[in-house]
């Protein structure tokens, strides 16, 4: 594997030693490693034009594609910041993400532009699907490649928290790199390898697809966004595209095993299946898995400060459809302890030390006051810690298994309940696809997902044989389908609006 | 027996499309629903059993892929094929 300084490096490197190697493969068309290099020093000579100094932090709003993923690294290539957002979402919540984050310029394509053109004048507007001039990059780049280090940032991902209130995560090309490297070297990528690019570049799993994929010279296979809402077409793009190294939100998967016509697929040349963001049901990955007859099994754990930092792996064998999965064991270069105290506890929140960490929040001094603690490593070396919020506790084995989130804890009447509990306990049940919990007006409301005919007594009397009285559901609803957030995350806040719907009717 | 004119059909996936998926953006038959990233996974599935109560057909999910579903042409196009398969 090469070891580049900087983020944006690997691709340079493949163009120049396998110019002809695939890049990037986009429903067939293929871009080789020295068309996509040529692609990122003609958007990286406009931003220079248009004056991108070093740190500026810059907007990138658009569909997957070979420009988005041209577009980002053009930002990089400069010293600038790549600011992805959500491309689907409303022009109010974008608004507020730009208010955070204070962008220099914003990079988008043609549909996207609109969206910003108010509030941005037109020099700092730059549209990505345009064709770009051809650009000799060598002179205008060589006084600034210099002047960049590791410790630049080089992405922010933007979270919108429990209060609401947009967060921008700083990753810099340091932490960046460390997660890079250690996910292509768990995967064992090599350029042989043809890797799903099934996540948003908003989301942090998108590091994988993009970085781990040019670190190992390998080709991303770009998911484009309808596919990812149709099943039966994205298990046929698998298929077509020989995807070799699957990573999506389990959503994506539970979908492919509900709709997905997995018997008329050939899935053979899937050798890693990795998921990652939300729980995967145990049902839903063993009835993949029998269309997957050469691949491994990854749960991959790790929130945006992080990104991905414990994994653990299954064969066939080892799936069982029942037993909940666990979170695995810390990855290389990541040190993990439960609990603040100087003996470590059984149960308790989940602290992080790791070069992945992120360099903080932006320009957010309280929250990182919060969001970091010093505290002596194994060898009683004192460092610096990140408080995931997510409470975990150590199978017998020593495998991490996530019991919830801090800030899911709720109290009713007294009683402290873990509303992941409750969920989990509902996913346990046969009959349950998938579950989420809210606490409505002082109650304990359930959603679920499951086979038609789902017996509802019989799931409460499951409920009651593990949950104490008071953490059982007052009310459980069965959705056809859970709503989704843009990254395909089960939607909370739309699980209140429709208790709040039911309430009214 | 009731017989409904397929153009009716048709005029009702319009106003579907456009009021209950797009919220009242109009778009033309050819135009690309599924790229436009205002109809997610959920809106897919309500269009589905649209079509399936409009037309009165069945569609299999091996069937809800972006030949048959990316416009309203081609839906149009799907649920006639699948009607005359029906007939033959």
């Amino acid at each position: 594997m090469i070891n580049p300084a900087l983020l944006d490096h690997a691709v340079r490197y493949h163009a120049r030693h396998t110019p002809d190697a695939p890049a990037l493969s986009v429903l067939g068309t293929v871009t080789t490693y020295e068309t996509l290099n040529s692609e990122i020093d003609r958007i990286a000579a406009c931003l220079l034009d248009r004056g991108v100094q070093i740190g500026d932090r810059i907007v990138l709003c658009t569909a997957k594609g070979l420009k988005a993923i041209a577009a980002l690294h053009a930002i990089l290539r400069v010293g600038g910041v790549y600011v992805p957002l959500d491309p689907t979402a409303p022009a109010k919540r974008i608004a507020g993400q730009v208010s955070v984050v204070s962008p220099k310029f914003v990079l988008a394509d043609t549909p996207r532009l609109t969206l910003f053109a108010g509030v941005f004048a037109t020099p700092q507007l730059i549209d990505i699907s345009q064709d770009f001039p051809e650009a000799n990059m060598n002179d205008k780049m060589a006084d600034r490649q210099p002047r960049r280090s590791e410790y630049d940032a080089a992405y922010i991902l933007m979270t919108s928290g429990t209060t609401g209130t947009p967060k921008g995560i700083v990753h810099t090309h340091k932490s960046g790199l460390a997660i890079t490297r250690m996910a292509a070297a768990r995967c064992r990528l090599t350029s042989g390898d043809r890797i799903s690019h099934h996540t948003p570049l908003h989301f942090d799993m998108s590091i994988f697809d993009v970085f781990c994929t040019f670190l190992s010279g390998a080709c991303c296979v770009v998911i484009p966004e309808a596919y990812t809402k149709l099943p039966a077409s994205l298990s046929q793009l698998s298929e077509h595209e020989r995807i070799s190294v699957w990573y999506s939100v389990p959503h994506a998967i539970i979908q492919m095993v509900e709709r997905g016509a997995l018997a008329d697929r050939n899935l053979q040349a899937l050798r890693i299946v990795m998921f990652a963001g939300e729980v995967m049901p145990p049902s839903s990955l063993r009835s993949f898995s029998k269309h997957a007859p050469n691949a491994t099994f990854l749960n991959a754990y790790g929130p945006t400060e992080t990104n991905h930092c414990t994994t653990a792996e299954f064969t066939h064998a080892d799936l069982d459809g029942t037993t909940p999965l666990p979170i695995g064991f810390p990855e290389q270069g990541v040190i993990v302890r439960i609990g603040t105290e100087a003996d470590e506890a059984s149960t308790g929140e989940l602290l992080i030390a790791s070069d992945q960490v992120m360099s903080g929040y932006l320009n957010a001094p309280d929250l990182n006051r919060a969001a970091f603690c010093t505290l002596p490593d194994e060898s009683g070396q004192p460092r610096q810690f990140y408080r995931t919020g997510d409470i975990v506790r150590r199978a017998q084995n020593g495998q991490l298994i996530l019991v919830g989130r801090k800030d899911r804890q709720v109290k009713l009447r007294g009683y402290r309940i873990e509303l992941d509990e409750v969920e989990l306990a509902l996913v346990n049940c046969a009959q349950i696809t998938e579950a989420a919990v809210i606490l409505f007006e002082g109650k304990i409301q359930a959603f679920a997902t499951g086979q038609t005919g789902v017996d509802l007594n019989e799931i409460r009397s499951n409920l009651e044989t593990v949950l104490p009285h008071y953490a059982v559901p007052s009310r459980i609803d069965l959705l056809n389908s859970m709503p989704r957030t843009s990254t395909g995350k089960i939607d909370r806040q739309k699980l209140i609006g429709i208790a709040n719907a039911q309430r009214a009717a | 027996m009731r017989n409904e004119q397929p153009d009716t059909h048709d005029h009702a996936l319009r106003h579907f499309v456009q009021t209950t998926l797009l919220s009242g953006r109009s778009v033309t038959d050819d135009e690309e629903l599924l790229l436009s990233g205002m109809i997610d996974s959920l809106g897919v599935m309500s269009l589905v059993s649209f079509i399936e109560q409009t037309y009165q057909i069945e569609v299999p999910f091996e069937d809800v892929t972006l030949e048959n579903m990316g416009t309203i042409k081609t839906i149009m196009d799907f649920a006639e094929t699948r009607l005359k398969k029906r007939a033959d």
